[in-house]
């Protein structure tokens, strides 16, 4: 039965903002740094002197994980969950022979996949801007260096698993709420909230500082497997998501 | 013949102390067309989205095709086609998209897509996107998508509400048609009394969450006989009236005219001779129109006087 949902869900998703939010985010980043390696060249070309794979995405990295990249989870995952809410359709959903707990699981694993080809996209997109970058100023160095995969898949799936708590409630909020605005407000005040109180001892548990975190105690510090707050990231995500199961069975109104 | 929906004491509040629903037993049999009437606010949409586990039940219980819906919920709604209120489409799919969507949960054949589309006349329109459909076009496809599966019971919540007049027969006929057809049980809610007797073989009518009448349309027409009204209007109401106590003892003079209740057809042409003999000068006699407010205060105030207390 979940898979059929899921089949469901993706077929929601044709010609849906979500998608194209995907498709355009995601390359807003190597964007802005396709215009400025082509536009300041001097500058670029002498800090990705070493390694400029590597400095290269952590540029990118540095740039999306404060605020850009935990903005567009919120985004997301509103838009995603609010498809049936916007329409009014979760009476319908909810009048159909499925259970509710693989409707709100196909509706989670939904937005995971969009979260994840958007890690993947960015990616491609951080490439192809180097290599772009590079025939534009044959002074960039990419194409004589080695480009590490393993090393950018590892950061990837780092700042992504430090997405997965921030996803997770925002998913919640999203299904409890039928309104809009309030889970993007919730999302963006705890956000903002996450950078003021960076430096607080016991930031590893506030689930929206994790993305910044990871880029900044463990990619900056080379430390290659998941790190303690990653972990939580994930614990937060799975009892975040079984509370979510529960919550919506127990709705006084469905859709 | 079996009941296809029965409930028991059907209760339920949206807040403490203000009750939506009294005690409804709703008895709706195989192969009826049950018109669930009742003026807006009455309790229809409330005891349908319980039916469709909608709402969360609060007291009184739910039995759909003989078993109980709080164990059966997957098992009954796979047999059961609905639209409630306002179409649940997604507009930026287009009319077969939104039906793939149901047909893939279902797990119904493409061929069947087409029927359901050919069905309700949006063949044309199936790979427009919904944004771009009119409300009466969005109407006609949420009850497609209610056909989709062949359900054997089909609740539509006021299916021909913002349809044009021309929409509101379509719709009509497609129910009486499916009914026919197929056997299928629909339960059908409206607050348009007439729109109802064109289609229904049982009503129920509620008001103020309390059920208060429930039988095949041939009681509800006798009931309505019984409760008919005459007007007659004259030169001289007053001495009219005197003539018309000696024939129909609760005539009454309301406004510019005398109603009485028209019970039998000879006596009120008997009543005519006396008034013309009177030397009154008769206007009018028609009989009035039995609509659904009337109605409701016959059935208020009359029968179930101690709902209003």
């Amino acid at each position: 039965m979940l898979t059929s949902i899921i089949k469901t869900e993706f077929l929601k998703s044709k010609r849906s903002a979500s998608v194209r939010l995907t498709l355009i985010g995601s390359a807003f980043i190597p964007f802005i740094f396709l215009m400025i390696y082509i536009f300041k060249p001097e500058h670029f070309m002498k800090a990705l002197a070493v390694n400029p794979w590597i400095e290269h995405y952590l540029n990118g990295y540095q740039s999306g994980t404060a605020f850009l990249l935990p903005m567009f989870i919120i985004l997301i995952t509103s838009l995603v969950t609010q498809t049936e809410t916007k329409n009014n359709a979760w009476k319908q959903v909810y009048a159909s022979p499925v259970s509710i707990t693989s409707v709100v699981l196909a509706k989670f694993i939904m937005v995971q996949v969009i979260i994840i080809s958007c890690f993947i996209l960015f990616d491609l997109y951080m490439g192809l801007t180097a290599v772009a970058a590079n025939i534009v100023n044959p002074g960039y160095k990419f194409f004589s260096s080695h480009l590490d995969m393993n090393a950018v898949l590892m950061y990837t799936l780092k700042i992504y698993t430090a997405t997965l708590a921030i996803s997770a409630i925002q998913f919640w909020i999203s299904l409890r709420f039928k309104n809009y605005i309030l889970p993007l407000g919730i999302g963006m005040a705890l956000l903002i909230t996450g950078l003021i109180v960076m430096n607080w001892e016991y930031i590893y548990l506030y689930p929206y500082a994790y993305p910044l975190l990871t880029f900044m105690s463990s990619i900056k510090q080379n430390q290659n497997w998941l790190v303690k707050h990653e972990y939580i990231s994930m614990g937060y995500a799975l009892v975040i998501l079984l509370l979510t199961i529960v919550d919506v069975n127990r709705f006084k109104e469905k859709g | 013949m079996n009941n296809i929906i029965i409930t028991e004491d059907l209760c339920y509040e949206f807040a403490k102390g203000t009750a939506v629903l009294k005690n409804v037993n709703l008895i709706v049999p195989e192969g009826a067309v049950y018109g669930f009437l009742g003026p807006n606010g009455a309790g229809k949409t409330t005891t349908l989205r319980l039916l469709l586990g909608l709402l969360r039940m609060q007291k009184g219980s739910v039995k759909i095709f003989g078993n109980s819906f709080a164990q059966n919920r997957i098992s009954i709604l796979k047999q059961t086609g609905s639209l409630i209120e306002q179409p649940s489409l997604y507009p930026h799919l287009t009319g077969s998209e939104n039906l793939d969507v149901y047909r893939i949960i279902y797990g119904c054949t493409k061929q069947r897509v087409e029927e359901v589309l050919k069905l309700v006349k949006l063949d044309d329109a199936r790979g427009k996107l919904v944004k771009a459909y009119s409300l009466g076009m969005k109407q006609r496809l949420s009850i497609a998508l209610a056909l989709l599966h062949k359900p054997k019971l089909l609740i539509l919540d006021e299916p021909t509400n913002g349809l044009d007049p021309q929409g509101i027969i379509e719709i009509r006929e497609l129910i009486t048609s499916l009914a026919k057809d197929t056997g299928v049980t629909v339960l059908v809610s409206s607050h348009n009394l007439s729109e109802v007797e064109k289609t229904a073989t049982h009503v129920g009518i509620i008001n103020k969450g309390s059920l208060l009448f429930q039988g095949n349309i041939e009681e509800l027409q006798k009931m309505k006989a019984k409760n008919k009204k005459v007007m007659i209007c004259t030169s001289d109401n007053d001495a009219s009236l005197g003539i018309a106590k000696r024939f129909f003892a609760d005539a009454e003079i309301k406004g510019e005219e005398i109603l009485i209740s028209a019970d039998d057809k000879d006596k009120i042409a008997l009543l005519n001779e006396e008034l013309v003999h009177g030397g009154i000068g008769v206007y009018e006699i028609s009989t009035m129109k039995n609509n659904l407010e009337d109605l409701f205060i016959e059935l208020t105030t009359k029968d179930n006087a101690d709902i209003n207390n």
